[in-house]
């Protein structure tokens, strides 16, 4: 019989070689494919660059309008910041929420499931603005129901307040993936726990609290850094849906990179606005990062 | 086992080093190429690509080997039809050239062309809208001035003064105009009588108020009617013209209005919502990006007049199930200059690094000026901008009434041309969000006139 | 009856109750989206109700036909086209790459993997002209290339980190019994790793099915030949307002495309059905 510390050795294939050949792919990937792009966007934001001049090194400048010139930057910033708290725990809970229910043995629970799917497939359709300007219109489906139950009629895209929440209930409503996500997750939560709980006699919310949350946090930790990441970054949206009105109450981030890049023409001034987006996210990541070892459980004992 | 580890990644790196040498064909040199040769890459079946390899600028028509050249426009189904109805005429009666369409939609036409730009992979032949050729001639316009080619195109039935106004200047031109566009009010007839208002040519500013009180003191719920957020632009600088005389910007980029200018404006403005004339901007906001086919309050007759160009009219028409009808922009009788908006409807360019500059060249010439062609074509690009190609529809009467109507009466008042300065999208945005403000009844327009001049000042600085 | 029995039945009907409630708010655009395939332009944009007032036939027959050049039936073989082996490869090339970060040791491993989460964070807008200049010079554009090659490298950096963290969900023990029972690294993802990973590995292919067929950025950029279009571009080829855009052809084509991705959906529902052991592996 070996000994345990003699298997442990041998087991762990460790600061060897073997990781490289399995991530090589992505290695080749990343430097044929992203590291270019990286580079020649960092670069641009040092420039003027055009598209179509050439373009001339202006230093920093880029960087200093940004926070100083630029009218609308700390608009859109911060709009952008309110709609990722809207919009990343609004999906994140729904989405558990959902999950859950469709975990159950129910009957026709496929189509239901195909159901809650469906509106991430429908994502960018054209039908969808024409339709989210139906439904929130003043003499929108949403009004006629509110007037059934005697509330009066709200703009719910036209007043400023609103329509930031409004554009947000969109975005929610496509919790599919995040949906999906928890499903594989709570698929993956071994019965004999469940087994053993019920032996024991622990209740729902007991099972719920001590096997089910805990096994998911790891796919929680998932779905909250990538749907913080994609937050940030929306564009679809507010171009689909508003154009980032009313009074620019819905000018993400995204949508004014957008317009500076493609409409203004200030390819430039477009890469230096992404790279600080860059940096914001990836200061929230590592805040993420950094927190996950005290609520998230990984099989693998944390062990990365 | 590792043997098994070895021979599966043997096998993955033989897979996809053989995905990428087929993919790296070597007939691609550098990036200046056009896309016939990445065609061939991809393992096309195109009998063009073999050939056309080392020409320079291709004496087309004198040659029998078999070109294919690319056209790029925006459109919907009629347009695409007719367009590419067209290009099949041409290679019937040239059976070496073959012409491919790249066809789509406006939105995202002009973030493509910028690609296409700046990888050099532009089309032979592009469509251009109005509203790009100012940055795109101060940013080094990639496109063959057309000056140099009124011996290879016959341009006499159109009228170069009118398209250097938005195409260039004596001295570069950068495409063909390919229709006229005309801004005036298009109504819904049953409206406007049920309101007891008379459409006619001469109103002004102060009829529209006066018969916006009208309809909403018969029905608080209807309005006259209703602008978009382009449109609110237009009548900004359409009333600034009538006031002064001049453009928003000068071609210095010097604002091209005083502050009484600009209150009169806003004052008006405001008093248009205030007077129920056009729906409050909470309710409104939700369509000001979409024309009045989409606007569920004009196709339910909740307001009846929408101001518009000329070239919307047919898509509108056909999602309106009431009669329709068009009348003049207002002007004043006072104004300096009548100021409504004339413009070319695109303009249709050869792209600088196309190989085939000169087929491009016959084929443009064949576009506009065989009858053929014209009938094919129709108003699909509008009410052309050829004198000859616009008389021969009209005695065909293939111009819808309307659409003629509004060209003919807008021409009666056209005002001077927009120039770059006032075209700039930085500019517009800035416009916008101050028309916003205004509607939203969120500031004065006092308040607003000083704050805009402000900020117009700072920002015309930087796109000198 | 028990009273447990009672309670659960009641608990079922509760969850069919509100799943269905919720469920027509979920389903509702797209059966929107099919009335309005049989609607008038002045319908779709004037009423909210399902039911045509007028039943305007042709919008499945002319909207196939499409601007007469090429058909809705070459769209949707050229997005098949393009997305299959996109999928394909990135399901392997990410699964590889998934199991060298989760289940391996080697320097730099940290800040390699905080790489693959860094040009996640980076906005595509910015890279697009650069990407768009590299697939120029390997002359990959009009193709689909630009789309298959990269997942072959796991460039779809998402699912990289998806599968770390299922991967890591799986006990290590099982890895070592597996080790000491003489697996190479290899067949302990192939025979541990993977059936253990089912749901997860599934999820990326449907993710990356649907992401890729409704991508509409991208093509737009990289495929400039009408013969090459997606279904993305086509569906988008004729919304101009200077000509008369034929509405419910748009929406019968729309809800047509749909039906792929829905069909798979639907079809690998089992693999988040089938539930998972973790003991009673042979090694």
């Amino acid at each position: 019989m070996v000994s345990r510390k003699v298997l442990k050795r041998s087991a762990r294939r460790d600061i060897g070689s073997q990781g490289y050949i399995y991530i090589l792919p992505w290695i080749i990937g990343f430097l044929v494919f992203q590291l270019y792009p990286f580079i020649a966007s960092f670069v641009y934001s040092f420039t003027d660059f055009s598209i179509l001049k050439p373009m001339s090194y202006v230093g920093l400048n880029n960087y200093i309008k940004m926070f100083t010139a630029d009218r609308l930057y700390w608009k859109s910033l911060s709009a952008t910041f309110k709609y990722v708290l809207i919009a990343v725990p609004g999906k994140l809970m729904f989405a558990l929420f959902i999950a859950i229910i469709l975990n159950m043995k129910l009957r026709f629970i496929n189509f239901f499931r195909t159901v809650y799917y469906l509106p991430s497939i429908l994502g960018g359709s054209v039908a969808i603005s024409i339709l989210w300007r139906f439904l929130f219109s003043k003499d929108g489906t949403v009004n006629v129901l509110l007037k059934a139950l005697g509330i009066p009629p709200v703009d719910w895209l036209g007043n400023p307040n609103l329509a930031l929440g409004t554009m947000g209930l969109l975005v929610i409503w496509q919790f599919g993936s995040s949906m999906v996500l928890f499903l594989a997750g709570l698929r993956n939560i071994p019965s004999e726990l469940y087994e053993a709980a019920k032996v024991d006699g622990a209740g729902k919310v007991t099972v719920f609290f001590k096997i089910t949350l805990p096994m998911l946090t790891p796919i929680i930790f998932f779905n909250l850094v990538m749907q913080m990441i994609n937050a940030f970054k929306e564009f679809n949206a507010p171009y689909l849906i508003t154009k980032g009105g009313p009074l620019n109450s819905t000018y993400l981030y995204g949508m004014m990179l957008y317009e500076n890049a493609f409409a203004y023409l200030k390819m430039g001034y477009a890469s230096a606005q992404s790279w600080i987006l860059f940096i914001i996210i990836m200061l929230f990541t590592a805040l993420a990062f950094k927190s996950s070892p005290y609520w998230t459980y990984y099989e693998d004992g944390g062990d990365f | 086992m590792k043997r098994n580890l070895k021979i599966f990644i043997s096998i993955f790196l033989v897979l996809v080093l053989s995905i990428v040498l087929t993919a790296c064909n070597p007939v691609v040199q550098s990036g200046n190429l056009p896309q016939g040769d990445s065609r061939s890459a991809s393992g096309t079946s195109d009998t063009s690509a073999g050939t056309k390899t080392e020409q320079g600028t291709d004496k087309g028509s004198t040659t029998r080997e078999k070109v294919t050249l690319r056209f790029s426009w925006w459109g919907a189904d009629t347009r695409h039809q007719a367009t590419l109805a067209a290009m099949e005429l041409y290679s019937e009666r040239n059976p070496n050239v073959r012409i491919e369409g790249e066809y789509g939609a406006f939105a995202t036409f002009h973030q493509k062309l910028l690609t296409q730009l700046a990888g050099r992979t532009a089309p032979d032949i592009v469509s251009v809208d109005y509203k790009w050729t100012h940055d795109l001639i101060k940013q080094g316009s990639p496109f063959v001035n057309m000056y140099e080619l009124t011996d290879k195109i016959d341009m006499s039935g159109f009228d170069l003064n009118f398209a250097k106004i938005y195409g260039g200047d004596d001295n570069y031109l950068i495409g063909l105009p390919a229709g006229v566009n005309g801004m005036g009010y298009l109504y819904n007839v049953e409206f406007l009588k049920k309101f007891g208002i008379e459409p006619h040519n001469e109103w002004d500013w102060e009829t529209v108020i006066e018969n916006g009180q009208k309809v909403q003191a018969q029905d608080s719920e209807k309005h006259l009617m209703y602008n978009i957020s382009e449109h609110w632009v237009y009548l900004v600088k359409t009333m600034l013209k009538q006031i002064n005389g001049n453009t928003l910007l000068n071609d210095d980029y010097t604002l091209g209005f005083s502050k009484e200018d600009i209150t009169k404006v806003f004052t008006y403005i405001r008093r248009l919502v205030e007077t129920g004339t056009v729906p409050p901007f909470e309710e409104g906001v939700l369509y000001e990006n979409v024309y009045a086919d989409q606007n569920p309050n004009w196709l339910n007759q909740k307001f009846g007049i929408f101001p518009t160009s000329s070239s919307l009219i047919p898509g509108i028409a056909a999602a309106s199930d009431f009669e329709l009808d068009v009348f003049r922009y207002p002007v004043p009788k006072d104004a300096v200059d009548p100021g409504i908006l004339v413009t070319p409807s695109m303009f249709i360019s050869i792209y600088e690094y196309s190989k085939y500059q000169d087929i491009a060249a016959d084929f443009i010439d064949f576009f506009f000026n065989d009858e053929e062609a014209i009938l094919i074509l129709k108003d699909t690009r509008g009410v052309p901008a050829n004198e000859k190609a616009k008389e021969l529809l009209v005695r065909e009467g293939l111009i819808p009434k309307q659409v003629a109507d509004m060209v003919s009466q807008s021409l009666t008042g056209a005002g001077i041309a927009e120039n770059g300065p006032s075209l700039n999208p930085e500019v517009i945005a800035l416009l916008k969000d101050y028309i916003q403000q205004i509607g939203f009844l969120k500031i004065t327009p006092e308040e607003a006139a000083e704050k805009f001049m402000q900020e117009l000042e700072a920002l015309a600085a930087t796109l000198k | 009856m028990s009273r447990i029995k009672i309670k659960k039945k009641m608990r079922v009907f509760v969850s069919y109750i509100f799943l269905s409630i919720l469920g027509i708010i979920m389903v509702y655009p797209l059966l929107w989206m099919f009335s309005a395939s049989f609607k008038t332009n002045n319908e779709i944009f004037s009423s909210f109700s399902l039911i045509p007032k007028v039943i305007v036939s042709g919008g499945y027959s002319g909207g196939w036909k499409g601007s007469g050049q090429y058909t809705f039936g070459r769209f949707f073989a050229n997005t098949f086209l393009m997305v299959l082996p996109t999928v394909f490869l990135t399901v392997i090339s990410s699964l590889l790459v998934a199991y060298g970060f989760a289940r391996f040791k080697f320097r730099y491993k940290k800040f390699l993997f905080a790489l693959v989460l860094a040009s996640l964070m980076l906005p595509s807008e910015v890279v697009i002209i650069p990407r768009y200049m590299l697939f120029n010079r390997f002359g990959w554009l009009d193709s689909y290339l630009p789309f298959i090659v990269p997942a072959a490298f796991a460039t779809y950096s998402f699912f990289i980190f998806m599968l770390v963290q299922y991967i890591r969900g799986i006990p290590k023990e099982l890895d070592e019994s597996a080790f000491i029972d003489g697996c190479s690294s290899f067949k302990i993802l192939t025979h541990i790793i993977v059936p253990l990973c089912k749901p997860a590995i599934v999820s990326v292919a449907i993710f990356q099915f649907v992401w890729r067929w409704n991508d509409f950025l991208n093509p737009l950029i990289y495929i400039s030949s009408v013969r090459k279009y997606t279904l993305s571009l086509a569906l988008r080829m004729t919304l101009d307002v200077t000509d008369t855009i034929i509405w419910n052809q748009v929406m019968a084509m729309s809800v047509l495309s749909l039906v792929p991705p829905v069909l798979l959906f639907f079809f690998t529902q089992r693999y988040f059905v089938e539930g998972v052991a973790t003991t009673g592996l042979k090694g």
